[in-house]
């Protein structure tokens, strides 16, 4: 009897669309991609003949699988990825028809997904079964075992097992467990093979009248890439919604295995400036991107540099990127939006990930405690090591750069039917330049800044039926910023937040989905600036008056319910036909005593499958953004400011190529209006308003990115975005009042991050051996700055003031060009798994200005140019406990 | 905004090869100094006119190949002022004259402080002076505007404060330059060693001044000067542009180290300190080096 084996390679798990109203039901009542807390196993293997042509060539091959399983997991569907020739795809895809997983799960319950299967003909082994007398089996088993994957401790169902030498072989069952009978006494050598791992031996001792055992580990050569990351959510919903997974973006040269960085290798993400780590999405300024952490909003995701995002990359389930035409459970933000989404649950043996780079060293722990496992446990805490290492340098720094920076993250979850989670993170980063300076205070001739964040969320998630769910998740938390320019400028910035996000989703039909929620955010600023100069008497022109230092600041208190109610239509019997998503969401904000604001956002969305392969998407909507809160200050007691507004539309399509490749292309145009812009009639801040609602922009382009999923060796995508942005600051007044106001020319001018193009590409293979090579290509239009030709000289200061040699933002620095290459090394051993990188940064590299410098008075400038070629190394070790 | 501050070290960190502030290689206006006279008509030390006072000013233009620059002065009361200047709407009554074709006085009206609350008098108003230096008057074009200057001309402002201030507000004056230690007489010609490094330190004739201010809750402060020294030259190279004020906790000395050029293009080097008192008095003294 021929012998053919099978090995799951669950490269990529990939929900599938409900198809049925049962699975309409059991969706989960938020948008947000669940995490795949259940990966599928095979319980069930049929064995495929070995095909004739094959025999007769006497070949061996493996076929790789796509195999589509449903909430059962019953195999629905079964696609060849990578085709062996001889007949054995016929056998392979057959067979794999009759397999039965155990189903994949989310929170909330069984889902479908679909997964990659190399399925293996091996001539050797089919021999060898065929060979396997009969009479021997009735012997009594006195050589028996344990097949384990190294690092996660699995065990392994399916895997061959051989005695070398001998015409002995068999399969291990369901818990990894193999026996043999009648093996003679003596010395004998265990091999375990299968393609996609490491084929491994073993000694054994066997002696008459005794039964052996072994444990045999064996090691994955895709190892890390089973772990529920390589989710691919297609959320209907979002008319553009992009996930990629951690393990892919961990292999993108010049992320340092950063998944949050990989934003800015997407469609729309302008580059943001060397060191500033700046969301700039389709134009719009970084303060009108909006990022969430499990459904609350933090300040920054960036640590100073924009090198390392403020989340530990081992905690982060999912990064989402919104560039626009979101769903109204995003709010208060005219740009894009990014979603992190953190693990909920710990794997099942404990596991300590140690992280270290030239930046920074990181440690994270998890694990599950309890008696039956259901209290899932999370600790992580990173620092940065600049620092510490220049204490060491043995000469004179002088003025000296001192970064500092730490995050931490605990997390506590209780898996029931009620699961609740909660989350303690947060992050301080500081830069102090100056000699007078400490690692922590600053000093009058400091030149720095320091700013930190700290975040409690609880999570509940309540199934209150099958087809309604609540979900609450209350947080408190606050953000400081202090800025230090010397003694001339000092400025101390706090808040103190509480935020409330509720969610309802109530399914009463299967072509109708409604949802609702409160996003209610409240809370009370501080500011103290402390000036060597009266602001009143800048005003006045006046420096000679300009000599007295001057402390001033304010509180504010603000708060806002924003109620969403959102329904999601399928019109027709096929539920992924059509999808229709209208939507509106209320905004209102309090100031203090000050102002009120409300903002009314009606959205609509929609997606239609024109094709099996293709879908059209598109949506239209309002959007809406309260005051910034330094906007906010009125110290003449009275302020009247509304909310910035966008009407944003996109319409797109996105096509399947196979179920590796796809490629997606949308275009969008956006309009804002009221943006806030300063007074520009402004004469004494203690009595006129600083800033009005006055500004108009336009942002419009297109898309595209060509992706090829990490299905086998392969992966990587071409990102390439077309783009205009501009912006008019004082339609309502006409050019003789901005003259007079003394300010700038009232023309359409490109916002500072304009962008015409931004193309990446990204591509990474994975060798035997655990070698990954992974490589980024970069190229984006220079960002617009205003040219000076000349400085008036101030005799009094001896400073000089610039004289704008064109309009605002005329200028265009050079494009910046970048070429990155990483390598990786994987080492598994038994309870652990080191992976070693060395990345090469501006390999290839253009002059690639940040910013143009002058001289002391305007009349010669040159580029500064960003970072110069960096070979950088790291390491991830990961023990399992 | 507090995220671009990394990306300001980049500047810091590029050594740059454009021009430094000290390097004469083009037209340069580097001070300003009014002095009021008295009745009889001669130059006193004050630097701070009452309404009724005649003001005499110079400037200290300079270039690096025309001797005598042309200056062309204007002025207004600074609240008639903009961002650049004088508003052309001041026309012939703000043209004060073209150095060094005439002397350039400022007759300051009796009445210029009339409109001003009482309390207010003490600290007065600014006069705004706009200065535009060219090679020659003659040649200019009357369309001339800022954007169409070019490195032989330069625009500057400056203020002159018109009040009823009790305490004395003098120009500082610089009494003599230390070179190495040396006292040596200011505008006198020295001779230097090319590639030799050289230490000049100022040294004023008197002590900052104490003078009265009226903060913005109108309360009265005793405050003394911050007196600071800038330094150009036409050669050489020299090892910071300006000084901090000594009494200031970062200050080391006023002083300056001059490196003479070790191949020297011309045969001497002029070499200007240039004094502020942070009141609008201001001073100067040059020196000519005689390469070897």
């Amino acid at each position: 009897m021929l012998f053919v084996y099978l090995l799951g390679l669950p490269l990529l798990a990939q929900e599938i669309a409900p198809q049925q109203v049962q699975e309409e039901q059991a969706a989960p009542p938020v948008e947000e991609p669940l995490p795949i807390t259940v990966m599928p196993e095979l319980i069930h293997f049929e064995q495929a003949p070995y095909p004739e042509a094959a025999l007769a060539a006497q070949v061996e091959g493996s076929v790789g699988l796509l195999l589509e399983i449903d909430e059962t997991g019953a195999v629905t569907a079964v696609e060849v990825l990578s085709s062996a020739g001889y007949g054995f795809d016929e056998a392979a895809a057959a067979a794999a028809q009759s397999f039965q997983f155990s189903p994949a799960e989310d929170p909330t319950g069984p889902i479908p997904v679909a997964i990659e299967f190399a399925y293996g003909f091996v001539l050797d082994a089919a021999a060898t079964e065929e060979a396997v007398p009969e009479e021997e089996i009735l012997e009594p088993v006195n050589l028996d075992g344990q097949v384990v994957e190294m690092v996660t401790r699995s065990t392994l169902p399916e895997m061959a097992v051989v005695i070398q030498g001998t015409e002995l072989s068999t399969t291990t069952d369901s818990e990894g467990g193999f026996s043999f009978r009648g093996v003679p006494s003596g010395t004998w050598t265990l091999q375990v093979a299968r393609p996609g791992w490491e084929t491994t031996t073993y000694t054994v001792e066997v002696v008459d009248g005794e039964i052996s055992t072994a444990k045999l580990w064996i090691k994955n050569q895709n190892y890390g890439q089973n772990e529920a990351v390589g989710v691919y959510r297609r959320k209907r919903e979002e008319v553009t919604r992009r996930t990629i997974s951690v393990e892919e973006i961990r292999k993108i040269p010049g992320t340092l295995g950063d998944p949050v960085r990989v934003i800015q290798n997407l469609p729309g993400a302008a580059r943001a400036p060397l060191g500033t780590g700046l969301l700039i999405i389709r134009g719009s300024n970084p303060e009108d991107s909006a990022v969430y952490v499990d459904g609350i909003r933090i300040p920054y995701i960036y640590h100073l540099g924009g090198l390392v995002s403020v989340l530990n990359s081992d905690i982060i389930q999912s990064v989402d990127y919104l560039p626009g035409g979101y769903s109204v459970r995003y709010g208060r933000s005219l740009g894009g939006v990014v979603d992190v989404t953190t693990k909920k649950k710990a794997p099942e043996q404990g596991r300590i990930i140690w992280s270290t780079d030239v930046l920074d060293t990181s440690v994270l722990y998890e694990g599950r405690h309890g008696e039956d496992g259901d209290h899932h446990v999370a600790i992580a805490g990173r620092r940065s090591y600049i620092d510490k290492l220049l204490q060491f340098y043995p000469g004179e720094l002088g003025t000296l750069a001192k970064p500092r920076w730490y995050d931490y993250q605990l997390r506590y979850h209780h898996d029931s039917e009620r699961p609740f989670t909660a989350l303690l993170f947060g992050f301080d980063d500081i830069l102090l330049l100056g000699e007078g300076a400490t690692q922590d205070e600053a000093a009058e001739d400091t030149l720095g800044v320091h700013y930190f964040t700290h975040r409690g969320l609880l999570n509940y998630d309540l199934p209150l039926s099958e087809d309604f769910r609540i979900r609450l998740t209350p947080s408190m938390g606050v953000d400081g910023v202090y800025t230090y320019v010397g003694s001339s400028f000092q400025l101390e910035q706090m808040q103190y937040l509480f935020e409330m996000r509720a969610e309802a989703e109530w399914t009463p039909s299967e072509k109708w989905t409604f949802s609702t929620g409160l996003d209610f955010l409240g809370g009370k600023g501080e500011f103290e600036v402390a000036l060597p100069f009266r602001p009143v008497d800048t005003l006045d022109g006046d420096p000679l008056n300009e000599d007295e230092a001057i402390t001033f600041g304010d509180s504010l208190w603000a708060w806002g319910p924003d109620f969403y109610v959102q329904a999601k239509w399928r019109p027709l019997d096929d539920p992924e036909a059509l999808l229709v998503v209208p939507g509106l969401r209320s905004s209102f904000v309090q100031v203090s005593d000050l102002y009120n604001t409300v903002g009314w956002d009606p959205r609509l969305s929609f997606r239609a499958r024109l094709f099996p392969e293709t879908y059209l998407k598109g949506g239209t909507g309002i959007y809406t953004q309260p005051p910034q809160p330094f906007e906010s200050w009125a110290p003449s007691g009275t302020i009247e400011l509304g909310m910035e507004k966008s009407w944003s539309s996109a319409l797109g399509i996105e096509q399947r190529i196979g179920q590796a490749n796809s490629i997606d292309i949308e275009g969008f145009y956006k309009t804002l209006s009221d943006l806030i812009v300063n007074n520009p009639t402004i004469t004494d801040p203690t009595t006129d308003q600083i800033y009005v609602n006055d500004g108009l922009g336009r942002v419009y382009g297109v898309e595209m990115m060509l992706r090829r999923e990490p299905v086998g060796n392969l992966f990587g995508w071409i990102s390439y975005t077309l783009s205009k942005s501009e912006r008019l600051d004082y339609p309502s007044y006409t050019d003789e009042e901005i003259e007079e106001a003394g300010t700038v020319d009232n023309e359409w001018y490109p916002f500072d991050y304009d962008q015409t193009h931004i193309f990446v590409a990204v591509a990474g293979y994975q060798f035997p051996k655990g070698f990954n090579l992974s490589s980024r290509f970069s190229y984006v239009t220079g960002n617009p700055y205003t040219p000076y030709s000349l400085g008036i000289y101030d005799i009094d200061t001896n400073n000089y003031s610039a004289f704008p040699g064109g309009d605002v933002n005329s200028g265009r620095l050079a494009p910046y060009l970048a070429w990155d290459l990483r390598g990786e090394k994987s080492f598994v051993f038994r309870n652990a798994k080191l992976d070693t990188y060395v990345e090469l940064l501006n390999l290839v590299k253009g002059e690639n200005p940040e910013f143009i410098n002058y001289n002391y008075d305007y009349t010669e400038s040159e580029p500064i140019s960003g970072l110069p070629f960096i070979p950088s190394i790291g390491f991830n070790l990961e023990v399992r406990l | 905004m507090i995220r671009l501050l990394p990306i300001a070290l980049l500047a810091a960190c590029n050594p740059s090869e454009m021009a430094q502030s000290w390097e004469i290689d083009r037209m340069r206006i580097l001070g300003v100094q009014a002095s009021v006279l008295d009745e009889n008509g001669a130059l006193t030390p004050r630097a701070e006119p009452r309404p009724g006072d005649v003001v005499v000013m110079r400037s200290l233009t300079v270039h690096p190949e025309i001797e005598t620059p042309n200056v062309i002065w204007t002025g207004c009361v600074a609240e008639d002022s903009d961002s650049f200047g004088c508003a052309p709407t001041d026309g012939e009554e703000g043209f004060l004259g073209v150095e060094p074709l005439m002397p350039i006085f400022l007759p300051v009206p009796e009445t210029i402080l009339d409109e001003l609350p009482e309390e207010d008098k003490l600290e007065g108003l600014s006069y705004l002076l706009t200065l535009i230096a060219v090679p020659d008057v003659e040649e200019l074009d009357e369309d001339a505007s800022p954007d169409s200057f070019s490195n032989d001309e330069e625009i500057a402002t400056k203020y002159i404060p018109i009040s009823l201030a009790e305490t004395p507000n003098n120009n500082p004056y610089i009494e003599q330059v230390l070179i190495e230690k040396v006292p040596v007489g200011t505008g006198t010609s020295l001779t230097v060693t090319p590639g030799q490094s050289y230490f000049f330190e100022p040294v004023l004739a008197v002590g900052p001044e104490e003078y009265i201010y009226v903060n913005s809750q109108g309360e009265t402060e005793t405050r003394t000067e911050e007196p600071y020294f800038s330094w150009y030259s036409t050669e050489g190279t020299l090892d910071r542009p300006f000084s901090s004020y000594e009494a200031n906790a970062f200050s080391d000395t006023p002083g300056v180290t001059w490196t003479a050029p070790a191949d020297p293009v011309r045969s001497e080097a002029r070499l200007w300190i240039v004094v502020r008192d942070g009141r609008g008095g201001m001073g100067w003294v040059e020196q000519t080096l005689l390469f070897e």
